[in-house]
């Protein structure tokens, strides 16, 4: 019997060694191997969003009890009924606070490689503590945060049916990333002149696509958001930041704030370009206040070059057509 | 017959069993599927690697521009890597392999940025550079003083451009000392020039900071010690593996044996005390003793077969209680899969010897079949009733091994279906069987249609669950009497025996397709794959197993060509196919021997005027087939082992020939060879051509031996190799087709090639007023540069007109070039050669 017992034993400790831990999820979009520079932005619904996440994360996105004062929402700079970030120089926090940035745009931003001008976040997950806790932004913390959502019982019992875990930071980071996830503006007049539709671009378009190859642009905004998936100096060919006439902030080091590497000052994540030409004003630091000028800084400090006014206006008709539908989770 | 020690056997033999099972059984498999799983993510990891690797060589080189797929790869790399972390955490023989390669992922991470933003800016810098210098040093005074600074930009122009591509260090010193002159040159330049100066040293400056550390970032992202380190994990996880499964199937038959020898000894012991009913009362309780606590199933039944006990473990086996089994006829738990013939011969063997023993397939009361062991015994109870008593024992697990075994040598391990040997064993069954009953079988190649989309961009693990899910979707739609099979990669061949006719056929291939074409979830993703059919019949269109596979084959391949998605009957017509390609291959066989295939030479000239040799062109005139292109023979002479022997001829000829007009027109002239890529993946090509020049005592340097870029950058390590060996023998290496296939440029140098020709379709638009015309130029252009940096030579072919030759003199410039092409002479035969020769060493170049 005791022989029995010891088989049953070695039996009952076999079963209780851990599996194998699960693979964490796939990113929602899986880039097509191909030649292209660049690639058509796909619709919300060909992610493979989870519909609920998008649902939950929507209301939270504009709800305003994540600052201190329950007076801003994500939503107040990242504006909804906009392009995605605010027409403003810098981010403006609660009470008036002003940031020192220009807010990127939320649309497509789950396309970029990384978060933040600086990069500093891997993850959409990531990025939405750091708006949070900014004492020039929401000015709160998860704490606070939870505790004001989680007297909300449509939040509480809308958690709980998702994740058993309930309402957590993760899940509501989840939450917010996976609705930023669900802003994808697709079929752009570009996006359907790449996928055969030659009449969609008009003569200037065209000339103007053909000059962003020519001229290099492309080398650095490539991909299916025109940008960010990679990083670059600012200021190749000439002095931006002597020129700008403002004194060197520490936001303007970029990168270098990170890393603490020579080679990384003034480098930023690339922007998307993607709705460039609803989304003034331009650069990390929000001091070109329309497209002209932007595309004149880019050319003359990234390429070294002078742009002929008809070339600028080339150029400017090819970002226009980069203008995308308005995300299906908006609609 | 001592009672009490019997009792006390019969718990040990079950005690040990039951250690046995606990100790070996389970623990084993554990690990093994551990190791799979592990063996899995090593293989996605190295698999990402590669591809990354590829990605980034080609960003390197312009050939991809864009960076999102990296980076994806970048990012599954990572995730890969955390999964494959934890489940390590219970392997120490794999920690140092393990380490290493995370080691060599984190340092990737920033690397990888690296790169980007310098490739992004050399790549950019370069095009600028080289355009603006080519602009600047136009509007430079050519002559006098001045000159200096044109030769300077130009000198500079190369000596960056060779940096960019890789070419290091004398390179960057050339770079330094004439940008340390900075101020100098911009002395010399006109102050309306001095700021486009300015701005082209600030290029020049970014190429010569950037390109070195960008060719360091390569390196490292592409010879990382990762690489290497995964080998080795794989390697030693193999090895693991392979050790666990052994030993695990040595447990396995280990535990057959004695799980068996157990149930011979339990009935040995069982039917002793049987007999022993009517002496002893004792017995009898120790019997009943016996009786419910066996771990072997028992069961007792009267002679009409109606079951009148049963023990707890023959109820644990089949799932039913008792109460429902007594009274009853053991037929209820039949599977129905042995015959009627089966149960006779059991009966008999019961009536004739007084026990049965064997292999029982039966059904559990919740349908699951199960296989046991069963002995049989007649019994006479002391009241004179006779009886059958059975012992039983639940082999399934055993069965499920010993099948498992036997399947690692027929079965796709993938799939779960016969593989190709099987399958074979299947068609000739087939085939007998039809042949017998005088009945038709159909034979069905399936080939998915964007398996290879799906493994390229989705990844490997991704296609093995699309082949996964296409196997059970074929396996459920055919008849338990056909066969489906994996041949290999995303083939599949079903057998339908006894077809009933095309119509019947045509409907399950439609059915078939429409099954495969809805898609399905592989990893998150909506997948669709279609599929292409190719159907034969036996007996009709074949007699022989090999006949009827190459014909399923090209309907197959019809059906592809077709448009996909589509099945496709063998028809006569697709016999005349077949038979083509045969009559193509049996011509060639002959086509040597009777001296049908000849060459023809075309004369190569160089700018100055001078004839430098020809390039020998191998023409076949077949008496049945006519004059046959060398695009038709020459691939069916690489599939059917020919190209051998072509090759050899050609070489021969060409060898021979040169000699002779080496003798009679002019002691430097050159023939140029073809080499195709199986020759060049011979490993006898450099001892062959070595003899060749040796017979006919000709100097390597009398030799070009053409290759073009693929064939070269297939196996770069072996191509190498070859073309050193090559080399050694003096002979001059060209690159056919410049420009139309993916050249690596930086392995131009490195393999030590002489010429490059520039393909016809560049030469083509060359000064005419042709819309592609400034392409073509700036292709041409392009390529005459590249030669002159690396001091190579450049032939065009094709040049048909004064004005294509006046172009290209114009971008030639001093370094020269050589032209071939109807504009002086076709390629010729032989006997006309000596006569073009002196036609145009005479200067007259109208043929």
């Amino acid at each position: 019997m005791a022989l029995v017992a010891l088989g049953a034993v070695v039996v009952w400790q076999d079963r209780l060694r851990p599996s194998p831990a699960e693979p964490a999820p796939v990113p929602a979009y899986e880039p097509p191997a191909t030649h292209q520079p660049v690639t058509p932005i796909p619709a919300a619904h060909e992610l493979g969003l989870d519909p609920r996440k998008v649902a939950l994360g929507k209301r939270i996105f504009q709800d305003v009890r994540l600052s201190q004062d329950d007076t801003l929402a994500c939503a107040g700079c990242h504006r909804l009924t906009h392009a995605g970030d605010d027409g403003l120089t810098v981010a403006v926090g609660i009470q008036g606070r002003l940031g020192s940035l220009n807010s990127p745009t939320v649309f497509n931003s789950g396309f970029n490689f990384r978060q933040f001008w600086d990069g500093r976040s891997g993850t959409l997950e990531e990025q939405a503590q750091g708006p949070i806790h900014n004492p020039v932004e929401m000015a709160s913390n998860w704490q606070e945060v939870l505790a004001k959502l989680g007297q909300d019982a449509a939040y509480v019992n809308a958690f709980k049916a998702i994740w058993p875990a309930g309402m957590t930071a993760e899940t509501l980071s989840s939450a917010l990333a996976e609705f930023q996830r669900s802003l994808t503006t697709p079929d752009s007049a570009f996006d359907r002149y790449l996928r055969g539709e030659t009449a969609a671009l008009d003569d200037q378009a065209r000339r103007g696509w053909d000059l962003f190859r020519n001229l290099g642009c492309i080398a650095c905004h490539q991909g299916v958001n025109l940008g960010g998936n990679m990083y670059a100096s600012l200021g190749v060919m000439g002095d931006y930041f002597a020129d700008r006439g403002k004194p060197v902030a520490k936001e303007d080091l970029g990168r270098f704030n990170v890393t603490g590497r020579e080679a990384d000052r003034h480098v930023f994540k690339v922007p998307t370009l993607r709705n460039v030409a609803r989304t003034a004003p331009y650069f990390h630091d929000g001091s070109l206040p329309n497209l002209e000028k932007a595309v004149e800084a880019m050319a003359r400090y990234q390429l070294g070059i002078r742009l002929s006014s008809q070339d600028s206006q080339d150029l400017i008709a090819f970002l226009t057509s980069l203008d995308g539908r308005r995300p299906e989770s908006l609609q | 017959m001592k009672h009490p020690s019997l009792d006390r056997s019969l718990l040990l033999w079950g005690g040990v069993a039951l250690l046995a099972l606990g100790l070996l059984w389970p623990g084993s498999r554990g690990q093994v599927e551990q190791q799979e799983s592990l063996r899995a993510r090593i293989e996605y990891l190295q698999f990402g690697e590669s591809r990354f690797r590829e990605l980034v060589i080609s960003l390197r080189h312009g050939l991809v521009n864009n960076y999102d797929e990296a980076n994806a790869w970048m990012a599954r790399i990572l995730q890969a890597r955390a999964v494959v972390a934890n489940e390590l955490a219970g392997m120490p023989d794999l920690a140092p392999a393990w380490g290493t390669y995370e080691t060599a992922v984190r340092n990737q991470s920033p690397v990888w940025e690296d790169f980007k933003s310098r490739n992004a800016l050399v790549r950019n810098s370069l095009r600028y550079f080289q355009s603006d210098a080519l602009n600047f040093s136009r509007r430079l005074p050519q002559q006098g003083r001045d000159a200096v600074v044109a030769q300077d930009l130009m000198v500079l122009s190369n000596a960056l451009y060779l940096q960019a591509l890789g070419e290091g260090r004398e390179a960057g010193d050339t770079v330094a000392r004439i940008l340390v002159n900075e101020q100098d040159i911009l002395a010399r330049i006109p102050v309306a020039l001095q700021p486009e100066f300015e701005r082209l040293v600030r290029h020049a400056r970014i190429i010569g900071t950037h390109s070195q550390d960008l060719a360091t970032n390569m390196d490292a992202l592409v010879h990382s010690p990762g690489r290497q380190a995964l080998a080795d994990l794989a390697r030693q996880n193999h090895g693991l593996l392979i050790h666990t499964q052994s030993r695990a199937a040595r447990y396995r038959l280990g535990l057959t044996g004695a799980v068996l020898t157990l149930a011979l000894a339990l009935a040995w012991v069982l039917n002793r005390y049987l007999e022993n009913l009517r002496q002893s009362a004792r017995t009898h309780r120790l019997a009943g003793v016996v009786f419910s606590n066996s771990q072997q199933g028992i069961i007792v039944t009267d002679v009409t077969g109606a079951i009148v006990q049963v023990n707890p473990a023959y109820c644990d086996i089949t799932g039913y209680s008792a109460s429902e089994l007594v009274g009853q006829n053991p037929r209820i738990l039949s599977s129905g899969l042995q015959g009627k013939a089966f149960y006779q011969s059991m009966w008999r063997s019961l009536e004739e010897t007084g026990r049965w023993q064997g292999e029982l397939k039966n059904r559990r009361k919740s349908g699951d079949l199960y296989v046991q062991w069963v002995n049989i015994d007649a019994v006479v109870t002391p009241e004179g009733e006779r009886l059958y008593v059975g012992i039983v024992t639940d082999i399934s697990e055993l069965v499920h091994t010993r099948e498992k075994l036997a399947s690692l040598a027929y079965y796709d391990t993938l799939t779960g279906l016969p593989n190709r040997v099987l399958f074979q064993d299947r068609l000739r069954q087939a085939m007998v069987h039809a042949k017998r009953e005088h009945q038709a079988m159909a034979l069905v190649f399936c080939d998915l249609d964007n398996f290879k989309v799906v493994n390229d961009s989705l990844g490997h693990a991704a296609g093995d669950e699309l082949l996964q899910v296409v196997s059970s979707r074929l396996r459920q739609a055919v008849r338990e009497s056909d066969t489906v099979a994996r041949l290999g990669g995303d083939e599949f061949a079903i057998i339908l025996a006894d077809a009933k006719g095309p119509e019947e056929v045509a409907r399950m291939a439609g059915h078939l397709i429409h099954l495969l074409s809805r898609p399905c979830q592989i990893q998150g993703a909506e997948i669709t794959s279609g599929a292409s059919l190719g159907i034969t019949f036996y007996p009709n269109d074949a007699q022989s197993e090999e006949e009827l596979l190459k014909n399923a084959d090209v309907a197959m391949y019809r059906a592809k060509e077709r448009g996909r998605n589509d099945f496709q009957f063998f028809t006569g017509e697709m016999a005349s196919v077949v038979a083509e390609t045969l009559r193509i291959e049996n011509g060639l066989r002959q086509a040597i021997d009777s001296r049908q295939l000849f060459l023809h030479y075309q004369p190569q000239v160089r700018s100055d005027g001078r004839i430098v040799g020809m390039e020998a062109l191998m023409r076949w005139m077949s008496p049945e087939l006519g004059q046959v292109s060398p695009a038709r023979f020459i691939p069916v002479a690489e599939k059917s082992g020919l190209i051998g022997a072509l090759g050899e001829f050609a070489l021969r000829e060409a060898c021979r020939q040169c000699a002779l007009w080496r003798t009679r027109l002019d002691p430097d002239l050159r023939m140029a060879v073809n080499l195709s890529a199986a020759q060049f993946r011979h490993e006898g090509l450099a001892n062959q051509v070595e003899a060749m020049l040796h017979a006919f005592s000709l100097p390597g340097s009398a030799l070009e031996l053409e290759i073009t870029e693929s064939v070269v950058m297939e196996d770069v390590a072996w191509g190498q190799e070859v073309l050193r060996r090559l080399k050694a023998l003096g002979c001059r290496l060209a690159i056919d087709d410049f420009g139309t296939g993916y050249s690596s440029l930086a392995y131009l140098k490195r393999f030590q090639v002489d010429v490059l020709k520039l393909d016809k379709s560049f030469v083509d638009g060359l000064g005419t007023d042709a819309v592609d015309n400034a392409e073509d130029t700036a292709v041409a252009q392009a390529v005459i540069s590249l030669a002159s940096s690396l001091r190579l030579e450049v032939v065009a072919e094709g040049v048909e007109t004064a004005e294509q030759l006046a172009c290209l003199t114009r971008l030639a410039g001093k370094d020269g070039f050589i032209s071939q092409g109807y504009y002086y002479a076709p390629p010729v035969a032989p006997d006309q050669f000596e006569a073009t020769y002196r036609r145009l060493a005479a200067g007259d170049v109208q043929n």
